[in-house]
């Protein structure tokens, strides 16, 4: 199944490591996990250049800043968004900086072991990337990137049959108009850090923020869908859908929690994750 | 000892970390504190102390068991959850076999909390920090309670 995967990702990056002269592997250690120990994390790593010229590159050295002052904005909206659905929901997020730390392109540096030590810590994703250039015929060369991302709770909890926990994208995914912007809000972010977040509250019985983070993940994942390349993010939309269900019912099961859930009707959940 | 932690702490990946680790685990009984800290220090540094600690029990367990037991049952609320989950992993792979009745009471203990999310901070009291400590983190201590006794018992049959 490692063979599988490990295969299914060299296939999407393979070109784009053989030109990423800059970017090395580097996974250095994150020091200030356990800081906010009660707050869910989305692990921003140190975003690489592909190369020489990428690294001089104004556009790019702006566009990194930029990123990480939209992490922070889509976190807020996030958690706007469950205030407004429920005023009591709370989404402890938060953004975690790993200054230097560039795992490789593919994330081999993931293993298992160090998935449930992330888990632990609450990591519910973990970014990181290549920023690079890519020059096209009478025109000025264009930012582009390619990114990964993990789901540590995904790894640890499930099977890569189940729901697959990382996923590496490159942006722009379209032509047209929407590709600045995508490339300066990677939208794919907030469907993954809700999945993470749902499986981990899932677990700690805080059902009503895993049904809302389960439900909004479903729709951020559908919408990355439209883009191709589906097939690793059909599979995690089954599980987020599964386990929407799943959680719905526990929580319709279970004494202790008096929340808006018992009201749902009882529904039955087809292959439980 | 001090150059290698100074290494240690500024590795650039795991396998420098690990290869620090190793190290350090040479020492001994003398690496345990050390080690034991750096669990605390970040996932890459805690990873590969939990593979020096392993080395110093399974190198030297009558002396490595007791400091590692004494992790666990720390009540002095000096070490993370996190901590306690790895260092009874490295008491099974230690085969620290006289720890095995306080891992079941552990075990009960942990069984007692159920789904009662008050009763798991109140709970948390015995570790350094209680915010990350919840009824997902209980299930997981269990999980490795369970796998090290499933080794100490299968060690202890003839």
């Amino acid at each position: 199944m490692n063979v599988c995967m490990n295969l299914a990702r060299s296939s999407v990056i393979v070109a784009t490591m053989a030109a990423a002269t800059l970017a090395h592997a580097a996974l250095i250690n994150c020091a200030n996990l356990d800081a906010n120990p009660a707050d869910y994390k989305v692990v921003l790593d140190d975003f690489s250049y592909a190369s020489a010229a990428a690294k001089e590159n104004a556009d790019l050295a702006a566009l990194k800043e930029r990123l990480q002052f939209n992490f922070n904005g889509q976190l807020d909206v996030l958690k706007a968004a469950a205030k407004q659905l429920d005023r009591n929901l709370q989404v402890p997020l938060r953004l975690v900086f790993c200054a230097g730390r560039q795992p490789s392109l593919n994330g081999d540096e993931f293993t298992a072991a160090l998935a449930e030590r992330l888990s632990d810590e609450r990591v519910v994703v973990e970014m990181w990337g290549t920023l690079d250039l890519k020059a096209s015929a009478g025109a000025t060369a264009a930012p582009r990137a390619m990114i990964g991302y993990t789901i540590p709770p995904v790894q640890h909890y499930l099977t890569e049959d189940e729901a697959p926990p990382l996923h590496v994208v490159s942006y722009p995914k379209v032509g047209g108009a929407q590709s600045a912007d995508e490339l300066e809000n990677l939208p794919e972010l907030s469907a993954f850090a809700l999945v993470g977040l749902a499986t981990k509250a899932a677990r700690a019985n805080r059902y009503d923020l895993a049904v809302w983070a389960f439900t909004r993940a479903e729709a951020g994942i559908a919408d990355a869908q439209l883009a191709g390349n589906t097939q690793r993010l059909d599979t995690l939309l089954g599980y987020v859908k599964r386990a929407a269900c799943t959680t719905r019912e526990r929580a319709r099961a279970d004494q202790a929690y008096t929340g808006l859930l018992k009201a749902v009707p009882a529904e039955t959940c087809a292959g439980a994750p | 000892m001090r150059d290698l932690i100074k290494d240690f702490d500024q590795a650039p990946n795991q396998a420098e970390a690990d290869a620090d680790a190793v190290g350090l685990a040479m020492y001994g009984q003398h690496a345990i504190i050390p080690l034991v800290e750096r669990l605390e220090g970040g996932d890459v540094a805690s990873l590969a102390a939990e593979r020096g600690l392993g080395l110093i029990g399974s190198n030297d367990p009558a002396v490595a068991c007791p400091k590692f037991a004494g992790v666990v049952a720390d009540r002095a609320r000096r070490f993370k959850w996190q901590t306690h989950k790895t260092m009874i992993k490295v008491i099974g792979r230690s085969a620290c076999a006289q720890t095995a009745p306080m891992l079941q009471q552990y075990r009960v203990e942990l069984q007692a909390l159920g789904s009662d999310a008050a009763r798991a901070t109140a709970f948390a009291r015995r570790y350094s920090e209680t915010e990350s400590f919840d009824i997902d983190s209980a299930a997981n201590l269990g999980s490795e309670i369970d796998a090290t006794l499933a080794i100490l018992n299968a060690q202890a049959k003839p």
